[in-house]
């Protein structure tokens, strides 16, 4: 990277002492924030500190209390979702915000002037078309204008919010999560993009809680915690467990639980032989997993480790071939149902849209698997709410689920305890089988390193875990083996022994 | 596609905690009945006339009280009306041969079946409930044309019929009693049943639902099939009421069901279709309707005062949430 | 419920993949057939042009008021009210036109229900609540109003209506009935409009993604109220055009077009684009309507029947057009993990 660390360099955005108060809470305190010319500047912090609400005043979606905004040396007095659009700030979400009936050309160009033709005042296509090309071009990225947008894969996608973005002539760019959902080699094409748009003098700001990737890409990095800035920095000065340690306070923190070496496992509860899906997306997977085991699975996108624990939980696509055994009996995914009777659970990849009911209450979600057990009596079918709300309030305690109560509306959590709670809601079936599929993704760093500990603990109690996920780091922290796939096969089983973050990736490229 | 039942945005906790906002109908209802009150003391605020508004709105209760368990799975069932004056017709038809015990249940049978193909149609095939319910009641607007040939069917009713339409006990009118019977079932079952739990589990989030082993099809179904039976039960009622089986008896209630579902979603779980809220709309409609009538005014003029009062108690009733909100 | 369907088998896939070019057509093939049967029952009547310009002329009222409809529901918004303008619109009509000239009477009327459409836009996007009820409460308010105006003369209007505006609704121009160039006119600006103007994009770009439209900078507030007014104006013109055919005006004459306008449109979503409201399926879906209407009074079927069958192909069109979603998604799925199958492996026929 060229050293761009010129202090000089103009201020494309400058935020001082932005303080925003909603009832009973402080979102934001005094917190300073400022973004160069062409610069990425990452901004991190756990669920709560601030970042979204930060942004979310940027946007013009909330209006400031206290504090100054200036674009390029102008004062920024109100600003609105139009007003920031005007001023060149572009925002690219997690659901990216594409029209899925547009082809890739109309989601260019949205919300900006499509080119007429001169007498009619009708759209011209072709010229449409050219400026989309025109602008792929220039980002490198070889997608053709006329696809639907619906057919290309979700990374395709982040480029073409990207080419928006640019197209609109946006200056600012801010990018929120936007690798939770790519697998790695995607993640290098899209930081290159990035440092390619930040060269031609685009400013980024990249929020993610992958920290890794901080380093990799940004510049700068501010942190925010409790509302307040603790720091704003170069990315060079700063190694990963001190930024850590500024992001949860305290020393540094250990993400990891200790795995005892030599434990002893459990009998086999699942074992795959020469599983294939239906579509061809899996062939010849073959595991065996024992109870208080953790297994692993990871690969690079479409090797097909996302789709195996839905695979086998039965909600997503059919089994081709194969025989799938559960503590010895065959077994048939069918349906959610037919999974859970036999001893399964999943935790899916999709929080908010798979895992928790939002409208309702805690104790609500917490019993949601297992109605039966919470029945005043089997005929009346009326539900025990006293038992219901003791047996959260336990599980609030041993999980230590941060909520107002077992009353609180799941949706007000944050994305930790929500996935803690999706875990309470497994843990009252006590399974025999337990799947997550990327289970921390979107969540704050203690709340990870606490679901880490949840996840070894229950493999302790005896459940055999099958853990689905693309970061390479928890799965050499958690897991007691790790099997990678590629494009659908297994291609490597790395033991406990040889077991790290490098050796990980090593596999997944296929060395 | 179908209209958005959720029009809410999160509201933070002390927002809910603030008890205008969530009672904001009941507070327009109030009112309502004071002015009401103030303008007719001698006749409105009478223990008759309250007891003649909820004979008025009992019917149209019943039928609400079906509809805000569809609704409360995010499925517009349109065939409510339908499936009432179809059923209305259906009873009368029955009747002149066969006991009332025998008829009604054969009709409430036939009401549970067209529950059943609508939520066939929009659970297990997956239409949009909006078209399956639109393409049913059309279905069924033509079918009670053709049986009846535009008449009413009038012969043969038994007296012992006709008095549960008209008779009271203990001064207040058999209806009432079922349409209290019919909410405090109902209510046990949303509020207090496992079925109540998957069904706003559902209703908030199929996905999720299905992922932790609910029969998600089975609900849709369940909640058709409910609806269908309340509806049937609403027409079965109406015949008993008029002594005959009209073939445009339905018609006006199933916009007023939706009004009282809607407004009913404004209240207590603001946001949500619920059995409690839907009773203060099916109050409000019918107090709004009486004490109109009792002053006077012209039946067009109620039209248009029921309309402009709807939407600005709604409006209202939102303009008072945002005041609070962003969350 | 969509629950990926994996195939292996190739002849399933080819049968997929003529379901796929055809199921969007789906309801034209229908379409094709009602002709084709009532072709067959009554050969020399249905058939001639005569009747075909007759089926354009019963359904042009309708189309119009569901092109209007459309739009709206491109943006994900209701207008009940549809029903009621249109009523309004009539009983106006046959008010004013004694004692005021067309040329000044017709733009007022238009002028009023384009007002209406307004005061529902304006509702429902800045104070927020659902088009769903403030079009009902609309709805209400207006039919409250028909009842009232024609209260005094007995609940019909229908004297001094001048002959030349009559004309209008009887006459034509080369065998062509002035309604079914009004209807033309209607679905080919409104067609321009939703798919060669900005306006139009950016409409369907709300109903697509209404998060993509607000970040976007579209003005979603403007393009829907204007959606309303669009609605109601055509609604209106509905009403004019009704009082122009039929001489008269009363207050259910509007009525029907509610349901009727609500069904079209949503055949028209279940034709050739499937899943989105867009006017050319809007036509298919009026066309279906008519020739079921024609070939039935033709037939001497009996209204109430209509009704049965109408209701039994907007469900056989809508299955067959979800069912064809369905398979769609599946395909692209597929393509879009990038897991493509060699042609070699599609060799074998498994059948």
């Amino acid at each position: 990277m060229d050293d761009r660390g010129n202090a000089a360099r103009s201020l494309r955005l400058e935020m001082r002492g932005i303080t925003k108060r909603f009832p009973g809470t402080v979102a934001c305190e005094n917190v300073d924030f400022d973004l160069r010319r062409g610069e990425i500047h990452a901004l991190v912090g756990q669920n709560g500190a601030g970042k979204s609400t930060l942004i979310k005043i940027l946007a013009g979606i909330h209006a400031r209390d206290e504090g100054s905004i200036h674009v390029e040396g102008r004062p920024i007095e109100h600003l609105t979702p139009r007003s920031a659009h005007d001023l060149g700030m572009r925002f690219i979400h997690q659901e990216l915000n594409l029209v899925p009936q547009f082809n890739v050309a109309e989601n260019i160009v949205l919300g900006d002037l499509y080119p007429l033709r001169r007498a009619s005042r009708f759209i011209h296509w072709r010229a449409l078309n050219r400026k989309a090309r025109r602008i792929l071009d220039d980002l490198s990225i070889s997608i053709d204008p006329r696809r639907p947008v619906q057919s290309l894969t979700v990374a395709e996608q982040w480029m073409v919010a990207i080419a928006r973005a640019l197209y609109s002539r946006g200056s600012i760019l801010v990018m929120d999560e936007p690798t939770s959902s790519l697998a790695r080699e995607d993640v290098h094409e899209l930081f290159a993009l990035a440092q390619s748009l930040a060269a031609k003098g685009t400013s980024i700001i990249y929020i993610s809680h992958r920290l890794e990737e901080i380093f990799e890409l940004a510049e700068r990095v501010t942190v925010l915690k409790d509302g307040r800035k603790v720091i704003t920095t170069d990315i060079a000065s700063l190694s990963l467990p001190q930024l850590v340690a500024h992001l949860v306070g305290g020393r540094p923190q250990e993400l990891y639980p200790t795995i005892e070496a030599d434990r002893t496992l459990g009998s086999v509860v699942l074992e795959v032989d020469r599983l294939a899906s239906a579509d061809g997306r899996l062939s010849e997977i073959s595991l065996s997993l024992r109870g208080r085991e953790v297994l692993g699975v990871t690969g690079l996108l479409g090797a097909g480790h996302n789709e195996l624990a839905e695979l086998l939980f039965g909600v997503r696509g059919r089994v081709g071939s194969g025989r799938i055994t559960v503590d010895g009996k065959a077994y048939a995914p069918r349906n959610a149902r037919a999974a859970i009777s036999r001893g399964m659970a999943l935790v899916p990849p999709e929080r908010r849209s798979q895992g928790i009911v939002g409208e309702m209450s805690l104790w609500e979600n917490v019993i949601l698997a297992h109605l039966r057990r919470f029945l005043v009596d089997p005929i009346t079918r009326i539900v025990s709410r006293r038992r219901a709300k003791s047996t959260t309030r336990e599980q609030m305690m041993s999980l230590q689920i941060v909520a107002t109560g077992p009353d609180q509306e799941v949706a007000d959590l944050s994305g930790g305890n929500q996935q803690k709670a999706v875990l309470a809601k497994w843990l009252l079936r006590e399974p025999r089988i337990l799947l997550l599929s990327e289970p921390t993704r979107g969540i704050d760093v203690s709340a990870k390193a606490e679901i880490y500990g949840l996840v070894r603990r229950l493999a302790d109690a005896g459940s055999g875990v099958l853990f689905v996920s693309t970061e390479v780091e928890e799965l050499a922290g958690v897991c007691d083996r790790v099997l990678v796939l590629r494009q659908g096969r297994m291609i490597a089983e790395i033991e406990r022994s040889a077991l790290t973050a490098h050796r990980i990736m090593e596999a997944c490229y296929g060395g | 596609m179908t209209p958005s039942a959720n029009e809410r945005t999160s509201p933070g906790v002390l927002a809910r905690l603030s008890g205008i906002r969530r009672y904001g109908i009941i507070v327009c209802l109030v009112l309502l009945f004071a002015c009401f009150a103030l303008l007719r003391p001698e006749i409105f605020p009478t223990l008759g006339n309250l007891i003649a508004i909820l004979k008025q709105v009992s019917l149209l209760g019943i039928l609400a009280a079906g509809l805000t368990i569809c609704l409360a799975l995010g499925d517009f069932d349109l065939s409510v009306a339908a499936v009432a004056t179809w059923s209305g017709v259906m009873v009368a038809a029955l009747l002149p041969s066969m006991s009332m015990w025998l008829a009604m249940p054969i009709v409430l049978a036939m009401g549970m079946g067209i529950g059943l193909v609508n939520g066939f149609f929009a659970a297990v095939i997956g239409i949009s409930p909006f078209i399956v319910t639109l393409a049913t009641q059309t279905m069924l607007r033509g079918l009670t044309l053709w049986y009846t040939g535009g008449y009413s069917l009038y012969s043969g009713i038994p007296r012992a019929f006709v008095r549960i339409g008209r008779g009271t006990f203990l001064g207040v009118p058999y209806l009432v009693y079922v349409m209290v019977l019919v909410y405090v079932l109902i209510y046990i079952a949303a509020n207090r049943m496992a079925f109540g739990k998957k069904l706003y589990a559902v209703g908030g989030n199929p996905t999720a639902s299905r992922f932790s082993g609910i029969h998600v099809v089975r609900v849709h179904l369940l909640a058709f099939v409910i609806s269908g039976a309340l509806s049937a039960l609403t027409g079965i009622l109406l015949a008993a009421r008029l002594s005959s089986g009209q073939p445009r008896a339905g018609e006006g209630l199933l916009l007023s069901a939706f009004a009282a579902c809607f407004l009913g979603a404004t209240t207590f779980r603001v946001g949500r279709f619920n059995i409690l809220g839907t009773l203060v709309g099916v109050l409000f409609i019918g107090t709004v309707n009486n004490g109109l009538v009792i002053l006077g005014v012209p039946f067009y003029l109620q039209y248009v005062i029921q309309g402009a009062i709807l939407v600005l108690a709604i409006a209202a009733s939102r303009l008072a949430r945002s005041r609070v909100q962003e969350a | 419920m969509t629950i990926d369907r994996g195939s292996g088998i190739s002849v399933r896939r080819r049968l997929e993949d003529v379901v796929l070019k055809g199921g969007r057509y789906g309801t034209v093939l229908g379409l094709l057939i009602l002709v084709g049967v009532f072709a067959i029952l009554k050969p020399n009547v249905f058939l001639t042009p005569r009747n075909l310009l007759n089926i354009l002329n019963q359904i042009s009222l309708l189309g119009i008021c569901a092109a209007g409809l459309t739009v709206c529901l491109a943006m994900n918004e209701f207008d009940l009210s549809v029903g009621a303008i249109a009523t309004l619109g009539a009983v106006l009509t046959a008010g004013w036109l004694p004692s005021v000239h067309p040329a000044l009477g017709v733009p007022a009327v238009l002028a009023v229900c384009c007002g209406i459409g307004l005061v529902n836009g304006l509702v429902i996007t800045t104070l927020r609540v659902s088009s769903f009820m403030t079009t009902l409460g609309t709805m209400t308010v207006l039919t409250g109003f028909s009842y009232w105006y024609t209260s005094g003369s007995g609940s019909i209007l229908y004297s001094g209506i001048p002959k030349a505006f009559l004309a209008i609704g009887k006459g034509s121009f080369l065998h062509i009935p002035y309604m079914v160039f009004f209807m033309a006119g209607t679905l080919v600006a409104l067609h321009v409009l939703l798919n060669h103007t900005m306006t139009g994009r950016r409409m369907y770009a709300v109903g697509g993604s209404p998060e993509a439209a607000r970040f976007g900078g579209i003005p979603i507030r403007r393009l829907k109220t204007l959606g309303f007014v669009l609605s109601g104006g055509l609604a209106g013109l509905t009403g004019v055009l009704l009082v122009a055919r039929l001489g008269l005006a009363e207050p259910t004459i509007g009525d029907r077009f509610l349901f009727d306008a609500f069904t079209v449109a949503f055949l028209g979503a279940a034709s050739i684009r499937v899943g989105q409201f867009h006017i050319l399926g809007t036509l298919i879906g009026t066309l279906i309507m008519g020739t079921i209407f024609n070939g039935f009074t033709l037939l001497d079927v009996p209204y109430h029947l209509q009704l049965v069958v109408q209701g039994a192909i907007l469900i056989a069109a809508v299955t067959s057009a979800g069912l064809w979603q369905n398979l769609l998604q599946t395909v692209r799925l597929r393509a879009a993990t990038s897991r493509r199958e060699t042609p070699a492996e599609e060799g074998h026929d498994d059948a």
